[in-house]
């Protein structure tokens, strides 16, 4: 029903974006995926692939899953959805939000649930480091 | 009190998250973001969960309201919240060569899970895009197996929604009849 989309990101940020994801995957010994989306669910990168489809439908699903997280953190006054974990029989879920100019979406799976709070801290540490690395440079006052 | 499960669904930038916004009677909850996408279709934001919202009726009834995203690779979200539905609005966009088409693309797949296949189209922009008209949209539903009330609309006048959603809870009424 819909044509398809170009890359939401430029070839040279996909590529920092993958060798980033890479390292994230091989800090974690359980990790099965890194990816990282738009919030509109356009798949950018994931860590094995700078040019994935931006139809993939796991870009759209973290969209959603998003979405609805911070419209329940909106309407339970807990303010913005800064993270999920989905701890599932066979693994688990962690979804970071980041960027303040662009909104993205940084996607871990695990398949031991048991190192969710360690990969929770090092995609927190990757999400910031990727939006500094891509914050538009403030001038030398 | 009865509750009412209504869909709207359709392309984006069709006007779902408009229309529920100006029928509901409380605040609606949505899941906009920005969107590249929605800007190339002349907004800035597009729904990337649902909307939701509600209309109170004069008999106390409650009518909810469920919009759908648009885009297909969003298409996991359409069983959620159209499956078992009691009526489905499905809103065109008149300005897109296509438009036809898609409309019947987007019957096709909302008219199967929604009960008795209760569906209404509503057509937006043909004030600025009077071709094609609502009767060729009404003759091609018509040659595709689909007997379905086609009106032109503007999904920013309650007015205008108000009107789709009696046409569509009358047609309701009438297959509960005749059950």
């Amino acid at each position: 029903m819909s044509s398809r989309p170009k890359s939401p990101e430029p070839r040279t940020v996909r590529s920092f974006f993958a060798a980033r994801l890479a390292e994230l995957r091989a800090a974690i010994p359980s990790a099965k995926l890194a990816a990282i989306a738009t919030e509109d669910g356009l798949l950018s990168a994931t860590d094995t692939d700078a040019e994935p489809s931006p139809l993939d439908r796991r870009g759209a699903v973290l969209a959603s899953l998003v979405a609805v997280a911070r419209t329940g953190g909106r309407e339970l006054s807990l303010g913005d959805a800064a993270c999920i974990l989905i701890l599932c029989t066979d693994g688990a879920l962690i979804v970071r939000p980041f960027g303040t100019t662009r909104r993205r979406l940084l996607m871990l799976l695990l398949a031991d649930p048991r190192e969710s709070s360690r990969a929770v801290a090092a995609a927190h540490r990757l999400a910031l480091d990727i939006e500094a690395r891509l914050a538009p440079a403030t001038p030398a006052s | 009190m009865n509750t009412y499960r209504i869909v709207f669904a359709g392309p984006i930038g069709a006007g779902k998250t408009t229309a529920i916004g100006a029928l509901s009677d409380v605040p609606p909850v949505t899941t906009e973001v920005a969107s590249d996408e929605a800007v190339a279709a002349g907004k800035q934001t597009t729904t990337v969960a649902f909307d939701y919202g509600q209309v109170l009726l004069d008999s106390g009834d409650v009518v909810q309201l469920y919009g759908t995203p648009g885009q297909a690779r969003f298409d996991f979200m359409w069983p959620i919240i159209a499956d078992n539905a009691l009526g489905a609005i499905i809103l065109a966009d008149n300005s897109r060569a296509d438009s036809i088409a898609l409309t019947l693309d987007y019957v096709r797949e909302f008219a199967p899970r929604i009960v008795a296949g209760n569906c209404i189209v509503g057509v937006g922009r043909t004030e600025t895009h009077p071709v094609p008209t609502v009767d060729d949209y009404a003759d091609a539903l018509s040659a595709a197996g689909f007997d379905l009330p086609v009106m032109a609309i503007d999904a920013r006048s309650r007015e205008h929604a108000l009107l789709l959603l009696d046409v569509l809870l009358a047609r309701l009424e009438a297959v509960r009849d005749v059950q």
